[in-house]
């Protein structure tokens, strides 16, 4: 017999024993009624201990809350995890060989660093050499977190002060490279309510799943009971006894119902499917409860796509609907790239004493919004990697062209009409005329849209680097058609997108079509957090053509596109780099994040790329309106920083 | 947040926010015969007080206990049945009210208009609340002189049921 059943058959007998007790109180000898009652009072004191145990052993935040729609993701900044690593690490042996990890990933930015930016130190002190003796930095504090001999004395493994070296030694080297603070030093960004420690989970339900949970809230009620007879029987007072009731009835209430399963109808209605960015979409939802029976707690959100934001009204309702009866909510959104598909509602409904509720994420019919930017149309400088197909292209070849090339000594086998005769009359020997010839250039503008990707220069910013990469990638995709390139897509990104190199009026809609609605470049960064690239890269590299130049569109707020620039110089393909800047000075961690992008953009230059980078707009709806000063072939945004190669106009502002 | 709602910290002051208050203030006064109650039971109310406006849910569990207890204390003095039940009926019901009206906050906007589904779940409660103390106070008064070993033993008896089934 299990635990269950015995406290059942000791609930029957108590009930049984009660009511013939009460009915009949002279029915059995005073002994045993004594007997009973102490029998009562110990375990109603029990009782009542684990209640209050069980009361607090259950967090009231496990009940779930209604997701949080019509705010865009919040994107993490460069940085701030290896700040949150840093902050998570103690003192301890435990802990030393983390510490050890961060202090190799600084140590590694530091020397390179230290060889890029620091001119008139004696050749023969190595980077390494400086750390090791800290004359790096004027800091001892940021010294010591290289330098062995400086470390405070202590139990081996055991450090203390690490979370301030760091962050010195972090201010230090990105002051070698002369990122500063921003003024917001030590601010703490706004960060989504739903990150925030203790606030209320949002079920996860997949499109048309249904779970039922009980919400704990009268849990302990019955300790009431229990203590109040524990008390009546301790202080000889029967109506103390009575005051259990309370516990009783409650817990009893509690426990009487199952939240409703319900029926309801749901029509969408958008005032817009097709807006321009920064237009604002309105959202009717009317909800109608065809259960047949009355839902006494109803509360229900639109599941409004990612990238949409609600800037009037709520997707969230709460109300008591009796059968027939309708609920309507209205709100409006603020219309960003993409194609938003609306096709589902997630609904929470209690009983009437809200012990349990029933979530359900009910499928709709879609509705679609897809807001289509206009954008820019920039050509940058390409290399002279080039087919063998005769084009538009000027690139170091020469053939049958028109424009003069240069003369050179004649071959058997040239054809005679390009011998210099003059020549041949003047001085007696043989040449042949060469001629430019414009080839066709096949480019594959390669966007990052990696986890990584996914990044802001500030928490409040609810725009990622993937999203200006998109627009930038769209730009240089029309400029490159408009010259006669072949332009082909890929997304870096374990959501597959391919677009093999074309041209055209057709081709060029087909590209600029994916870069606004594949959910490759969508609002919400992929699941897969596999960033060493390495798999994206080897399809890559599968799908490339041989003779064709890479337009690399990435963030660099990690190793992986500065990897593949290199890996693709490697097999023989001009690279092009358009890098928007999406790091952020405001703590140490952020500033030494900007210094790792920025030695990473050295090295490709050095690789022999172009590079070309921006400070894209915050807002993603305003980006059309407010992008780059730069037109084609100007330089950089008026807030960007000075970058080498030719700048690009990244966020739009132009006809399609 | 709808027009003449009062905010509280940044929350609606919602119905059940002052139906809560209500059914605390009921308990305190029913209990303040005795002193050592009546100052547990305001301390209580307090808690309640400073649970709704600052949507602390553990202020709120703790104003429960505190005026349940406060209830017990009269009961351990001359007060009588009534104001015994109204104590503890109105603890449980204060900290129900509360609860529920800080939980609306995490799925309702302030803009969002809940007073029916607040009052609906009032409405329910206090029904619970009337009819188990009705029952309650009518089984006392019927029961003969000398049973009480045989309340005690129903009551516990109806705690395990309570506590098992569903």
């Amino acid at each position: 017999m299990n635990a269950r059943r015995a406290l059942l058959t000791v609930g029957v007998v108590a009930v049984a024993g009660g009511l013939t007790l009460t009915l009949a109180p002279g029915l059995v000898s005073f002994d045993l009624a004594t007997a009973l009652t102490v029998v009562v009072w110990l375990g109603a004191l029990g009782g009542a201990a684990l209640a209050v145990y069980g009361r607090f052993d259950a967090p009231d935040a496990v009940e779930s809350a209604l997701p949080r729609a019509g705010e865009r993701p919040a994107y993490g900044v460069p940085g701030d995890d290896l700040a949150a690593t840093v902050d998570s690490l103690g003192a301890g042996e435990r802990d030393a060989a983390a510490r050890d990890r961060v202090r190799k990933r600084v140590r590694e930015t530091a020397i390179a660093a230290l060889e890029r930016f620091e001119v008139g130190v004696p050749a023969a002190a190595t980077a390494a050499d400086r750390l090791a003796d800290g004359s790096w930095t004027g800091d001892e504090r940021a010294a010591s977190l290289f330098a062995a001999d400086d470390r405070p004395p202590g139990r081996e493994g055991v450090e203390t002060g690490f979370t301030e070296r760091f962050e010195r030694a972090a201010d230090a080297l990105a002051g070698l490279g002369g990122i500063g603070a921003d003024g917001d030093e030590g601010g703490e960004d706004e960060s989504p309510a739903a990150d925030e420690p203790g606030a209320p989970a949002t079920p996860r339900l997949a499109r048309g799943e249904s779970r039922l949970e009980r919400s704990g809230r009268w849990r302990g009620v019955s300790g009431l009971a229990l203590a109040a007879t524990a008390a009546g029987v301790l202080l000889g007072r029967s109506v103390a006894v009575l005051a259990g009731l309370a516990g009783v009835g409650f817990a009893a209430y509690g426990r009487a119902w199952t939240a409703p399963d319900p029926d309801l109808a749901v029509e969408r209605t958008v005032s817009e499917t097709d807006p321009a960015p920064g237009e604002r979409v309105r959202v009717t939802l009317t909800v109608t409860n065809e259960s047949g029976r009355l839902l006494p707690d109803l509360r229900f959100c639109d599941d409004v796509p990612a990238g949409l934001e609600v800037v009037e009204g709520t997707p969230r309702h709460t109300t008591a609907l009796r059968p027939g009866k309708r609920a309507r909510v209205a709100y409006e959104c603020e219309a960003v790239r993409g194609r938003h598909a609306f096709d589902s509602l997630t609904v929470a409904t209690r009983d009437v004493s809200a012990a349990s509720v029933r979530w359900r994420r009910i499928p709709t019919d879609e509705s679609v919004v897809t807001c289509r930017p206009r954008y820019d149309a920039l050509a940058p400088e390409l290399g002279d990697l080039a087919t063998r197909l005769t084009g538009r292209q000027d690139v170091a070849a020469t053939g049958e062209g028109i424009a003069f090339h240069s003369v050179r000594e004649y071959r058997r086998g040239d054809p005679v009409a390009s011998v210099d005769w003059n020549r041949l009359a003047k001085a007696g020997d043989l040449a042949t005329r060469r001629f430019d010839q414009p080839r066709t250039v096949h480019v594959v503008i390669v966007v990052d849209a990696r986890r990584a990707a996914y990044a802001a220069a500030d928490a409040a910013d609810r725009r990622p680097a993937a999203d200006a990469s998109v627009y930038a990638a769209a730009a240089l995709a029309g400029g490159l058609l408009d010259a006669g390139s072949h332009v082909g897509l890929a997304a870096l990104s374990p959501r597959e997108c391919w677009l093999d190199p074309a041209a055209g009026a057709t081709h060029r809609r087909r590209i600029r079509d994916r870069l606004t609605t594949d959910p490759a470049f969508g609002w919400l960064p992929p699941e897969d957090r596999d960033e060493t690239g390495e798999d994206r890269f080897a399809e890559l590299f599968a799908r490339l053509p041989g003779d064709a130049q890479v337009v690399l569109c990435s963030p660099f707020v990690d190793d992986a596109p500065a990897d593949l620039a290199r890996q693709l110089i490697a097999r023989g393909h001009d690279v092009h780099v358009a890098s928007a800047d999406a790091t952020g000075t405001g703590t140490p961690a952020r500033r030494l994040a900007a210094l790792e992008r920025r030695l990473r953009l050295d090295g490709v230059r050095r690789a022999g790329t172009t590079v070309a980078e921006w400070r894209p707009a915050a807002d993603p709806s305003s980006a059309t309106a407010s992008g780059p000063a730069g037109k084609a072939g100007s330089d950089e945004s008026a807030d960007a920083k000075p970058a080498a190669g030719r700048g690009l106009a990244t966020d739009g502002g132009g006809d399609a | 947040m709808s027009p003449g709602r009062p905010a509280v910290g940044g929350y609606a002051f919602r119905v059940s926010d002052a139906l809560a208050l209500l059914a605390g203030l009921a308990a305190v006064t029913a209990v303040g015969g005795s002193t050592l109650a009546l100052a547990a039971g305001g301390v209580g109310w307090l808690a309640l007080l400073a649970g709704v406006a600052r949507r602390a849910r553990g202020a709120v569990v703790f104003a429960c206990g505190t005026m349940f207890a406060a209830s017990l204390v009269a009961a351990a003095g001359d007060a009588g049945v009534p104001a015994v039940l109204v104590g503890a009926f109105g603890a449980v019901l204060g900290a129900d009210l509360g609860l529920f009206g800080i939980g609306i906050d995490r799925d309702a906007d302030e803009s969002v208009a809940t007073t029916r589904v607040e009052l609906l779940h009032a409405v329910a409660s206090g029904s619970v609340a009337v009819a188990t103390a009705g029952g309650g106070y009518v089984l006392y008064r019927s029961v003969p002189a000398g049973g009480s070993a045989g309340v005690v033993a129903l009551l516990l008896g109806g705690v395990v049921l309570v506590t098992l089934l569903r």
